[in-house]
């Protein structure tokens, strides 16, 4: 069987101390962050609630590794 | 008063938010200054009917005459709204949709949604949480709640057991009985129901009742739009032109009419409803005459009308063609062509285009000689002036002035003189498709005989000109301020540095590289007289170096010449396109290794790796890189043009001698082809009897083209080797492929050796005939030859079969490149659409129009592609000699 990788290294729901400091670190609020559903596969691997915030560590091509945030969402 | 004082009287206001929503009737006979009720537009005298769709009530688009509502002229007076009064009310065809949207949800009886209370409220609750923030997460809910609410057939509020409601585009509605017959529905009814239903209702649905009751998409009254926009033109001969939506506006009320004396005189009821329905059809067609399922409305000729959405509608629409598109004055287009004796920073305009573009001057103590020169030329002679504007604003058109030297007399600083275009002014040239920002550079004028826009060779790629007919549009910038940001940030020369990667898009090509080849080469010294010439051909002014040779002649290298234009500082060690033997620049005998020392090319020949455009780590791309722009740019303007120079004087012409390989070689070839068309014969041996087995994932058929494939494109491959053993190393064919001029080794071997297999996308040629590809070959034909093998070369000739397979797949090309360029450009398009406001914040971050966040970090690295080297932040190589 062939796997397609999506290149994602490492999911964890952060802590909402953790969250409030991103936030504020990039200026916005939570709405603003890309969003994921909860039903999408990554979420439910950590079973991720809506209003959590997900951190995403990916490869990348230009730097290596990078890290990205999702504000998962009912759905 | 003039316009703009006028203007200033009328008191402003700032517009604190725009709200989008549907017009009332009320709203509309409010707005409306008159009721149009009869079909007449002129009496007999030519005059406006009053009542008529063109009242002067509702405004005047004509000079001369003024508006009876607001008693100004055409140039003042916006125009005023009537209305008709329709005698039956039309669905508003842009809402049928809705309409249907909303009937398929609710109940017919009591005009509640189809939901049960406790539902209702649980969603109503569900909103007003995700309303809030979630606006996108509100609107797939009220898709839920419309696909729950349609399920439904009996009313949880009345118990009304509804039919089923269908809609038949693009504006009939239907019920259907348990029978299964069809019922139509009128506007009429549609209207009773809709008007039924509760406002807090239709928030589930997603409607916003403050703006929209469902009951207004049906028309009882029709907004008659002012003359403004619906111009009627006045013919040559006299005759008036009415607009579309006049014409469309007069069927409308002459359909009006009719039905209204068909009600009043009692007529059968088809009748009336087949009137009915031809006033639908025409309020149909006047907001949108390309419905599906309708016949378009049509003048008399047969052209169809245009509707209200045609105007708005795709590119030569309102929005893609008169608000995003724009056209300007003070631009001009032509043919171009090349000038490689121009700096890349110029641009050659024809003396004709100079003498109609301005550029307006303020006239002070310092320019008041030079001025008044021009203004006694006139506009006829270059350089010379068009206009001139006093202090107090008047403009004096020169072509009309008796006595221009009275008038230069007069020129005092204040006033402004509109003068040609002359060399050293800055202006913008463009050429279309502006893909990205080199499309557009700023470049200095250089006024030249002739009726084209001259352009330096080196200049076309980011333009992506070439001379085959291209034209390209030059704009003069009008006020101080944009001149100087055309100067600084426009200017060529600032981008000799794609923004795309950091590498240089801007370069030497073709003729250039062969000519620094042929420079830089060991063999070639050049007597005084030439270097003067060459020197002079650079542009330098300083004195020739030592000669290389002293006795019996003084004799210069090429690579001194070369060296004498390089900055004196600049140190760089790259290999040639002929490094094969040297592993090591400093150990190397030949020339296949770059080294500069100081600004002196010690070793090394040019060619495309080291001054061609888009290389990665190369000569050229060091100077564009460590030098300031003008220094990077005046290197390549005197190069470049050194280069051509020599080329002129040494001459390199391709001929057939060019291309020669001994016969030796052309047994090779030939031996070559036999084996692969030996190996065919095999396949299609295994093949026919059935012995060749399929390769996983394909079929039978499929592993059999596969490997003949393989084994055809193989022996083009195959005869590259004996070709590149055999072919003269210091023939001009072979030089221009090995330095990157033109050309590469395939092509030389479609000339010497062998065509090789002609493919149509992608594949051997199987189409054509039943069962083959052309009658010349037997029935069922699978060999080499019938799928397009070309065994013969260009020159020694190709044969007829051989010729037709060879236009088929240039064919091919043709059509491929033509149909990626259209698919290219139409995703280009939605791409820049959608991502034009996309920006890097100065945090680093890449947000979406100051709200939605897009990635953390740009590029996920952070690093500023522009001002990298071909997408790498530092190269170690560099830092390194930059230490030693």
């Amino acid at each position: 069987m062939s796997r397609v990788s999506l290149g994602v290294r490492e999911v964890s729901v952060i802590p909402k101390e953790e969250a409030k400091e991103l936030l504020k670190r990039l200026r916005i609020r939570p709405w603003q962050l890309p969003w994921i559903r909860s039903s999408d596969p990554l979420a439910k691997l950590v079973d991720a609630k809506p209003g959590d915030v997900l951190k995403i560590v990916r490869e990348s091509p230009t730097a290596g590794e990078f890290v990205v945030y999702r504000l998962v969402v009912p759905g | 008063m003039s316009l703009r004082e006028e203007l200033d009287t009328i008191p402003r206001k700032v517009i604190k938010s725009i709200k989008f929503g549907v017009l009332s009737p009320e709203v509309i006979r409010k707005y409306s200054v008159m009721e149009v009720t009869t079909s007449e537009v002129y009496d007999e005298g030519g005059l406006p009917v009053r009542g008529g769709i063109s009242d002067r009530r509702l405004g005047v688009a004509e000079p001369g005459a003024r508006c009876e509502t607001c008693g100004q002229t055409h140039d003042v007076c916006p125009g005023h709204f009537g209305h008709i009064e329709l005698v039956k009310p039309v669905v508003h065809v842009g809402f049928a949709r809705v309409i249907y949207d909303i009937l398929r949800t609710t109940c017919p009886n009591c005009g509640r949604i189809m939901l049960r209370d406790e539902e209702i409220a649980r969603y109503r609750e569900r909103l007003t949480r995700l309303s809030k923030r979630w606006r996108l997460l509100a609107q797939n809910l009220h898709e839920r709640i419309r696909r729950k609410a349609a399920e439904r057939m009996t009313c949880p509020h009345c118990g009304y057991k509804r039919n089923k409601v269908r809609f038949e585009r693009p504006y009939y509605f239907y019920e259907e009985t348990e029978n299964g017959a069809l019922v139509k529905l009128d506007p009429e009814m549609l209207r009773d129901r809709l008007g039924k239903i509760p406002s807090e209702d239709l928030e589930l649905l997603g409607i916003n009742p403050s703006v929209f009751r469902p009951e207004w998409a049906i028309l009882k009254v029709l907004p008659v739009p002012p003359p403004h926009v619906r111009p009627s033109i006045q013919l040559e001969t006299g005759i008036r032109s009415e607009d579309d939506l006049t014409h469309k506006l007069v069927d409308i009320i002459r359909m009006n009419e009719k039905l209204k004396i068909a009600i009043e005189t009692g007529a059968p009821t088809n009748v009336v409803d087949n009137l009915w329905d031809l006033l639908q059809y025409h309020v149909a067609t006047y907001f949108d005459n390309e419905l599906p399922g309708i016949p378009v409305a049509k003048h008399r000729g047969g052209r169809p009308l245009k509707g209200i959405a045609q105007r708005l509608k795709g590119k030569e629409g309102r929005f893609r063609g008169s608000l995003s598109g724009k056209r300007v004055n003070f631009s001009a287009r032509t043919v171009i062509s090349p000038d490689p004796h121009i700096s890349i920073n110029e641009v050659g305009v024809p003396t004709d285009i100079a003498k109609i573009l301005t550029v307006p001057e303020k006239v002070t103590a310092w320019n008041i000689d030079v001025l008044r020169e021009y203004v006694i030329r006139g506009p006829e002679t270059w350089p010379g002036a068009n206009y001139v504007v006093t202090p107090e604003g008047r403009r004096i058109d020169l072509r009309y002035v008796k006595d221009r030297k009275a008038l230069a007399e007069r020129l005092a600083p204040g006033w402004v003189v509109e003068r040609h275009l002359r060399d050293g002014d800055i202006v913008l040239f463009n050429r279309q498709p502006s893909l990205h920002r080199v499309s557009m550079m700023g470049h200095l004028v250089k006024v030249l005989p002739g009726r084209t826009f001259r352009l330096h060779l080196a200049v076309c790629p980011p333009y992506n000109a070439d001379f085959d007919g291209d034209e390209m549009n030059l704009h003069v910038p009008q006020t101080e301020e944009a001149r100087a940001e055309a100067r600084l940030l426009m200017l060529v020369e600032n981008h000799i540095i794609t923004p795309r990667y950091g590498g240089a898009i801007i370069g030497a090509r073709q003729d250039y590289i062969i000519g620094a080849y042929l420079l830089s080469h060991k063999t070639t010294f050049l007597t005084k007289k030439e270097v003067a010439f060459l020197l002079g051909a650079g542009k330098s002014e300083e004195d020739p170096p030592e000669p290389a040779i002293l006795y019996p002649v003084e004799l210069w290298t090429g690579k001194q010449i070369i060296s004498h234009f390089l900055p004196k500082d600049f140190n760089w060690v790259q290999p040639t396109a002929f490094k094969s033997k040297c592993q090591d620049a400093y150990t190397c005998h030949g020339d296949e290794w770059i080294i500069v020392l100081n600004g002196y090319l010690a070793k090394g020949v040019l060619d495309k790796k080291s001054i061609g455009a888009e290389q990665v780590d190369s000569l050229w791309h060091r100077i564009a890189r460590d030098y300031p722009p003008d220094v990077a740019r005046r290197w390549l303007d005197s190069s470049l043009r050194l280069f051509l120079r020599y080329l002129d004087l040494r001459g390199f012409t391709f001929a057939m001698d060019s291309v020669y390989i001994p016969t030796e070689a052309y047994r090779e070839v030939e031996e070559i082809i036999e084996q692969a068309l030996k190996k065919v014969e095999g396949l299609i041996e295994d093949f026919t009897s059935g012995r060749l087995e399929a390769m996983p994932g394909f079929t039978v058929e499929e592993t059999f083209e596969n490997k003949v494939t393989d084994i055809l494109s193989r022996v083009r491959e195959d005869a590259a080797q004996v070709v590149e053993k055999y072919i003269d190393k210091n023939s001009e064919g072979y030089l221009m492929a090995k330095t990157g001029a033109r050309g590469s080794l395939v092509n030389i071997v479609q000339m010497v050796a062998t065509l090789g297999q002609q493919t149509i996308r992608g594949e051997r040629i199987r189409r054509g005939f039943r069962s083959r590809t052309l009658p010349h070959f037997p029935v069922g034909d699978i060999g080499a030859f019938s799928g397009g093998f070309v065994k013969h070369c260009f020159r020694c000739g190709l044969t007829p079969v051989e010729y037709f397979f060879h236009a088929a797949a240039g064919r091919d090309g043709l059509i491929d490149t033509a149909v990626r360029t259209a698919q290219s450009g139409y995703m280009q398009r939605r791409l820049i659409n959608a991502l034009q406001d996309v920006y890097v914040a100065y945090d680093g971050t890449v947000r979406f129009g100051g709200s939605m966040l897009l990635q953390p970090l740009y590029g996920e690295d952070g690093v500023d592609v522009s001002r990298s080297d071909h997408g790498k932040v530092t190269d170690v190589k560099l830092l390194k000699m930059w230490i030693r």
